[in-house]
């Protein structure tokens, strides 16, 4: 099964240079039908690796830039009249696809943030009386661009716990800036072959489920968890103050599955801590509230999360 | 009749009192008969009041003319059996031949007693003394002023000196000019020296005068620096002056000087040849050159090895791990791939806590820190 993993690296690879972190997150979101929000400044590939992606697995694919004046009808679809037969036809939305690239998605309103995430949860949208179930797979891919607060509707606490992970891109390194400089430079663009379609994907999405986790481990993961709303009872106390909320079940659920996924992807059969430290903060860093009081000192979610594991002991 | 007219005397003697006060007469003590243009002389002054006079100021501030300088060099001030006397020493300088008529006038200041105390306890609506003021001409002094053609006036002398008179070329040489004595040494006009083929540097006349009864007292010097490549003479300086001790017209005079200009320096001329033959010198020279060699060779020997020093890793973020669990732990939560297989080794046992820090380390260039 490896082996198509490993397929559909190297033909994003075709594309994307290095940036391995965002596409492992990608995979690990597609196996266990988990919503990405991808963080990170214009120009690193966000939409191209998506794109990518999506032509490897040969699943529809499609993108919506979000802007203040989007509408819920500019993603959902809308009952659009027929004069001809004088009765309402529906007219889909770009959301029925399998991947959905939300791009700046903290651009658009409110309303539009909610509409989408509801989708997001349900992967069903009603339009009219009638109820559409949305193509399985279902994925959505969202970006922010963290540099920019003038014009933005940032995503409350509640929506961001609707993603899987939170996947922070950062730059390439610089032999990885050079090889991707020579290959726009020489204008050589190679085709991408999907390597999978739907079924196939169904399949390893099975093959993720049957990845084992030992009950120490199981047990493992629920006392990270913990810590994130008890520190004190793991010996961090210096944090408590640090944190507003801790992370919700919808985390333990989400971790049970991303870990399999991770110890997957590295071609394991069973999940081992490493694999939940390799995957603790994409999975956490968006879903515990920080307290006004870190903000001010500048402690960051991913240092809190970093003392968790560091305190937590490991089985 | 007789009451009212009693009191009318009464106001007037106390207006009197209080208003006119005590009264006061100037006097001229001392005075000279003839003077020469240009030669002070002192006229002293005097002004006796009838009383203590407490309440009295004199500002004597006198004004000279075209035909006579005039300064108050003292001002004294004494009660001599209850009278005050107030004694101004006047410094006369005729300007012109002729007689001089001196028509002084002081401004005399008579204020009350009511009035220093109001200013002395700082009434609201005092600010300061009030004054009747009363211009007072002083007795006019006859001075008969004599011609006088000489530069300067009093009892004065003159001396030049110079510090070297052989030289090489170049070298300056320096003359120092005084001008010593009292009178109106004020008036002196510095000198200007001007010698052919010699460099004249000059500086402005440097006076310690302090007034005195002939005018002023003290010194004068001037200075100047002569350069020069050839011998030359300075010649001597002089000075006409009229001489108040003897009342006759004197030429001060300082003596000539002959400088003798030898060649110029040249540069190997400024350092003592090594004498080679002497065996200390050559002794002394090795020396220094054995500790030059040497200095380069220690400084050698420290860079070499400074380079070849143990050089400090840079800290990375693994070295504090305990065991191999938690290095693996770290190594997963820095999300960097290059550890996959060290983490690989780590959990199947095939590496230790130590050989996985190593392997570690060579996965790092030397300048590189890890996050």
């Amino acid at each position: 099964m490896n082996t198509m993993i490993n397929q559909i690296r190297t033909e994003v690879a075709k594309v994307v240079v290095g940036q391995e972190k965002m596409i492992d997150g990608l995979l690990i979101g597609l196996l266990c039908e988990g919503h990405i929000l991808i963080e990170g400044i214009p120009g690193l590939a966000k939409t191209t690796t998506v794109k990518a992606l999506s032509q490897t697995l040969g699943l529809g694919f499609k993108r919506v830039q979000f802007t203040p004046d989007l509408l819920p009808s500019d993603i959902l679809g809308a009952e659009v009249y027929d004069p001809q037969n004088n009765t309402f036809k529906i007219k889909h939305g770009p959301i029925f696809t399998n991947l959905l690239l939300a791009d700046e998605i903290n651009r658009a309103p409110a309303k539009v943030q909610s509409a989408l995430l509801e989708v997001m949860q349900e992967r069903q949208v009603t339009l009219g009386d009638e109820s559409f179930k949305l193509p399985p797979p279902f994925l959505v891919m969202a970006t922010q661009n963290p540099i920019e607060n003038e014009g933005v509707y940032p995503l409350p606490e509640a929506q961001l716990d609707r993603f899987m992970l939170k996947i922070k891109v950062g730059y390439n390194t610089p032999e990885e800036e050079l090889s991707i400089a020579r290959r726009v430079a020489s204008g050589v663009n190679e085709a991408i072959h999907a390597v999978m379609d739907a079924q196939a994907l169904i399949e390893l999405k099975e093959t993720v489920k049957k990845v084992h986790i030992d009950e120490e481990v199981e047990r493992y993961m629920i006392d990270l968890i913990t810590a994130t709303r008890e520190p004190e009872r793991y010996g961090l106390a210096e944090i408590k103050r640090y944190l507003q909320f801790g992370a919700s079940p919808r985390v333990s659920i989400d971790m049970f599955k991303a870990v399999r996924a991770e110890a997957f992807l590295k071609g394991k059969e069973f999940v081992t801590p490493s694999d939940i430290a390799a995957i603790i903060k994409e999975l956490m860093r968006h879903r515990i509230v920080l307290s006004y009081e870190a903000e001010a000192e500048g402690v960051t979610a991913d240092e809190l999360i970093e003392k968790i594991i560091k305190a937590v002991a490991i089985p | 009749m007789k009451r009212s007219l009693g009191r009318l005397l009464a106001v007037w003697l106390v207006l009197s009192a209080a208003v006119f006060g005590a009264n006061y007469q100037w006097s001229v003590l001392k005075s000279p008969a003839s003077l020469r243009v240009e030669e002070a002389g002192v006229v002293q002054y005097q002004c006796t009041f009838s009383d203590s006079a407490a309440e009295y100021t004199i500002d004597f501030k006198p004004k000279s003319t075209e035909a006579y300088k005039v300064e108050v060099l003292t001002q004294r001030d004494r009660v001599t059996s209850g009278k005050r006397i107030q004694t101004f020493d006047v410094l006369i300088t005729p300007l012109k031949t002729g007689e001089l008529s001196v028509a002084l006038k002081a401004l005399v200041r008579h204020t009350t007693f009511a009035s220093i105390e109001n200013a002395t306890i700082g009434r609201d609506n005092v600010k300061r003394y009030d004054f009747i003021d009363e211009s007072a001409a002083l007795p006019i002094v006859r001075i008969r002023a004599e011609e006088n053609s000489a530069d300067l006036t009093g009892q004065i002398t003159l001396e030049a000196k110079i510090d070297k008179n052989m030289v090489r070329a170049h070298e300056p040489v320096h003359l120092s000019l005084y001008l010593r004595g009292k009178g109106n040494l004020d008036r002196f006009v510095p000198y200007e020296l001007n010698i052919s083929g010699v460099k004249v540097f000059a500086e402005a006349p440097q006076k310690n005068l302090t007034p005195s009864s002939e005018g002023f007292d003290g010194e004068i010097r001037q200075e100047f620096a002569l350069v020069s490549e050839k011998n030359f003479v300075i010649a001597p300086f002089e000075l006409s002056v009229f001489d108040t001790a003897s009342r006759k017209m004197l030429t001060l005079k300082t003596s000539a000087f002959a400088v003798e200009v030898g060649e110029g320096y040249e540069p190997q001329m400024l350092l003592d040849p090594p004498d080679l033959s002497d065996g200390a010198t050559l002794k002394r020279y090795g020396l220094y050159a054995a500790l030059i060699v040497l200095g380069a060779l220690l400084c050698e020997t420290v860079r070499r090895l400074w380079k070849r020093r143990p050089r400090r890793r840079p800290k990375q973020f693994w070295d504090g791990a305990k065991s191999h669990k938690e290095l693996a732990m770290l190594l997963a939560l820095s999300g960097d791939k290059r550890y996959e297989e060290v983490i690989a080794d780590l959990e199947e046992g095939r590496a230790g806590l130590s050989e996985a820090k190593k392997k570690l380390s060579t996965l790092h260039t030397p300048n590189e820190v890890s996050k």
